[in-house]
């Protein structure tokens, strides 16, 4: 009697657990800010590069961020043309690289001085470059799971919690004018959960994958209108 | 029997030191070839170079391995060739007037090459350090001028991603840095710049023989 109550509290404990933590894992909140200094539009054969800073020393833009963002300007009615990044720099090299690469608009005009930089840019039809300056982190985490195997088998027990935080800024850069145009900021922060009775499951906030969503709408929505400039 | 030996290989290479050999293919610099005409030797070291540690002793010793020969080779040849309207590769430095015809000789070898995985310092990247001395000689041999050209390359940690490609991405990543480091900074040392502008010159003047 008294082990078929325990059993029964373990598995209520559990079923508490396992259903917030489901609910929970869906929350993640994302915030989107918008500055516009300048008119935007697409012509025929124009295309979009998406690039990421990775001049700092503590942290670099993620390759998967910079890649999704590029993929969600593929989407919608815009489908803007998108310049892969390794291509971009790869025809440009060693002009891109983090280590010589414009940090500021005056840098790029400086470096355009240069015939045919501005002419390799020109023939890849690239009007638009997206410099994108972030990354996402964990910034808390708490609880421990511990697991172990025997010649009856193997299980874990325990509870684990973790924080994720992403913060990413991009700056449009206007080929054609030699302007910046804008700069769109997301910032998305979720909490991930992993139960373990037996087997763990994880129940992970898709933080990056929303600000990457957020900044992807956004930067349609950027390019795509005209603006009041 | 075989399912216990490959646990225990799995293991062991899990426990072990990197051991990576650097792939990266190189795309052509997009600069102005100087109108000169330029021997290029690169020693054997650097042709082959790897870098081989050993840590700890007895059961927890470990071995790494990182072979970046073949991908600075490439690198350079593909900057050299860039850089210069002419190159002449070299097998060895001249003691003799033998290589006359040339502007001058460049000959890059590596000075260091380091490398840290996530466990080393505690923070969440791979990376990769390597420092290169480039030496410019006459046509007979004389050294005109020498600087270091130093390369810096990391990658972040991923869930799941194997050590051994982090650090070939971050070595990768490294090549790539010291390429644009000569390119940034070529033209722009003191002893160099002078020579450029007397081959140039003296270039521009027809030989009488």
């Amino acid at each position: 009697m008294k082990y078929n109550l325990v059993k029964i509290a373990n598995r209520l404990i559990y079923g508490i657990i396992s259903t917030g933590a489901l609910i929970a894992a869906g929350c993640t909140t994302t915030n989107v800010d918008e500055v516009r200094s300048g008119y935007t539009g697409m012509g025929q054969g124009e295309s979009v590069v998406v690039l990421g800073r990775r001049h700092k020393s503590d942290y670099e833009t993620e390759i998967d961020f910079i890649e999704c963002v590029g993929k969600a300007l593929q989407k919608g009615d815009a489908n803007f043309n998108v310049v892969h990044e390794q291509e971009f720099a790869d025809s440009l090299y060693p002009w891109f690289e983090p280590r010589t690469a414009p940090v500021r608009m005056s840098g790029f005009q400086n470096m355009l001085k240069r015939d045919d930089i501005s002419a390799r840019i020109s023939a890849m039809g690239v009007r638009y470059i997206v410099w994108i300056d972030g990354s996402t982190e964990v910034t808390d985490s708490a609880g421990s799971i511990a697991c172990s195997i025997g010649p009856g088998g193997g299980g874990c027990l325990g509870f684990g919690t973790w924080d994720n935080e992403s913060k990413y800024e991009a700056s449009i850069w206007d080929f054609e004018n030699l302007v910046t145009v804008g700069q769109i900021s997301t910032e998305a922060k979720g909490t991930s959960y992993m139960p373990a009775v037996v087997v763990p499951i994880p129940l992970i906030a898709r933080v990056k994958a929303n600000a990457c969503k957020g900044m992807g709408e956004q930067l349609r929505s950027f390019l795509g209108s005209p603006g009041q400039g | 029997m075989r399912f216990l030996t490959i646990v225990t290989m799995l293991l062991l290479a899990a426990c072990g030191g990197p051991s990576v050999v650097v792939k990266g293919i190189f795309p052509d610099p997009l600069v102005t070839p100087l109108p000169l005409h330029t021997g290029v030797y690169f020693p054997d070291k650097f042709k082959t170079y790897v870098l081989k540690e050993s840590k700890g002793e007895g059961l927890r010793a470990s071995n790494s391995s990182i072979d970046i020969g073949a991908a600075q080779l490439s690198l350079f040849q593909r900057l050299f060739k860039g850089y210069f309207q002419d190159v002449t590769y070299l097998a060895a430095l001249p003691d003799s007037d033998e290589f006359s015809h040339l502007d001058g000789i460049i000959a890059p070898e590596v000075v260091e090459l380091q490398y840290s995985v996530p466990n080393d310092t505690k923070s969440k990247i791979y990376e990769v350090w390597i420092k290169y001395q480039l030496n410019l000689y006459k046509a007979d041999g004389e050294l005109i001028s020498s600087w270091p050209v130093t390369g810096y390359g990391k990658t972040p940690t991923r869930f799941m991603k194997r050590r051994d490609a982090a650090l070939e991405q971050a070595a990768v990543v490294a090549l790539r840095d010291a390429g644009a480091h000569f390119a940034a900074r070529f033209d722009r040392l003191a002893t160099v710049k002078q020579w450029l502008e007397t081959r140039i010159a003296a270039n521009q003047i027809p030989r009488t023989e």
